[in-house]
């Protein structure tokens, strides 16, 4: 059985990613983004509804912070 | 670069769903009723992510409400001792047989996604009828539910109604709304716009709309970020900052999600179901491959191009740790040259 990097479908990605506009440089330091991590590592949304998901959907209006 | 650990992962159950949502990601998959995980294969694919010690899963469709084993699966998820966050545009939930089944084994949280502010709209960006049911079935999952929310995905026909949406949503029982902005899908390897908003004409609308979004849903509104920052007012920013209303950067370019097709196929975002990195089993087939695998110098490489700065600006802006830069695959159809500031402090 042949694994997907032996088929032509990765190409395709990699002819997506050319079709960004992107520069040509790359952050060294990942975004962290507007989200706080709890003590247990999960990214935490929130201290109030203990969301530990990073899936946007929580349902709690005053949360994203800790 | 620190070595891809996941921390978080969504499941694509399967591609049917009951609407048509014109700018749907899910466009090009046909919505075709076979396309659809297994539960067994669901469960593999999950033993897999559990192995990670990722404690959360997003199950997405398609329309995951019509996928028959979903409670099934969330019982398994619960014994596994891993939350379930279901995203969902809430129509079964009128169906009294799914409903009583459900909230047997219900998932942690639902994410309602609405489409429409009317019942003309609605037919007109979904081809459904059901308008006036949906208000009975979201009203009803809001009342049963404490960790149900609701979001929008800001596109085209909301131009000028976006508040007669988030009416509709407060008046479905919603605590709190989301707003996310639409951004590319690919239809055969061809990026497709249509219903994206402009970005300029996004912003004045929104910055327009927003004292009016505030008192609707009194404060309770989050903005889900996938545009640059600098692209809106600076005074609009730093006050949803400062009111911490605003999510920024996606998983893609944290490196912390892992996203499952329905064939087992893995992408580095839902969107591009039609491009993956590589598919259990030929690829990964536990825990411990899965990981070696996402770390090869292939998929790193994927990853550094995808993750790469949109505008060299955006090295020198004091903000891009918490902006990102907007979503990668706007800049399939936008020039980021011309849309990108950048933001640097000047020394005093």
């Amino acid at each position: 059985m042949n694994t997907l990097l032996e088929t032509s479908q990765t190409k395709m990605l990699d002819d997506l990613i050319t079709m960004l506009n992107l520069s040509e440089e790359a952050p060294s330091q990942l975004p962290s983004g507007l989200r706080a991590r709890n003590q247990k590592g999960f990214i935490s949304l929130c201290s109030y509804c203990d969301c530990q998901c990073d899936c946007g959907y929580c349902p709690c209006s005053v949360c994203h912070y800790e | 670069m620190e070595k891809i650990v996941p921390k978080g992962a969504w499941l694509t159950v399967n591609q049917r769903c009951n609407l048509r949502c014109k700018w749907c990601y899910a466009l090009a998959t046909g919505y075709q009723k076979n396309n659809e995980m297994t539960f067994d294969f669901a469960k593999e694919i999950t033993r897999i992510i559990h192995g990670l010690n990722i404690k959360s899963i997003i199950i997405l469709g398609g329309e995951p409400t019509l996928w028959e084993p979903l409670c099934s699966f969330n019982k398994f998820c619960r014994e596994l001792k891993i939350t379930t966050t279901l995203v969902t545009n809430g129509l079964m939930f009128g169906d009294n047989n799914f409903w009583e089944k459900y909230i047997l084994f219900p998932n942690d949280r639902i994410g309602i996604s609405l489409k429409a502010g009317n019942q003309k709209q609605m037919f007109k960006t979904t081809k459904s009828r059901k308008f006036r049911t949906l208000e009975k079935d979201v009203f009803r999952a809001m009342q049963h539910f404490d960790n149900c929310g609701v979001s929008i995905t800001y596109n085209s026909f909301y131009s000028d109604n976006l508040l007669e949406i988030v009416k509709f949503a407060i008046n479905c029982g919603a605590r709190s709304v989301k707003i996310d902005f639409c951004s590319t899908v690919f239809i055969t390897n061809q990026p497709f716009s249509k219903y994206m908003v402009e970005p300029s004409i996004l912003v004045a609308n929104i910055v327009r709309d927003y004292p009016e979004l505030e008192r609707i849903t009194d404060g309770h509104i989050v903005f889900e970020m996938n545009l640059p920052l600098c692209i809106w007012p600076e005074d609009f920013i730093e006050k949803l900052l400062r009111e911490k209303r605003i999510i920024t950067v996606c998983q893609l370019l944290k490196r912390e999600g892992i996203i499952f097709g329905t064939d087992g196929r893995l992408q580095l975002c839902n969107a591009l179901f039609d491009y993956p990195i590589g598919r259990y089993p030929q690829d990964f087939h536990d825990s411990a491959t899965l990981l070696d695998f996402l770390n090869t110098r292939r998929v790193i490489s994927w990853y550094n191009r995808i993750t790469r700065y949109p505008s060299l600006k955006c090295k020198n802006c004091d903000r891009y740790p918490i902006c990102g830069g907007g979503c990668p695959l706007r800049w399939a159809v936008d020039n980021p040259e011309k849309i990108i500031k950048g933001r640097v402090l000047e020394r005093r």
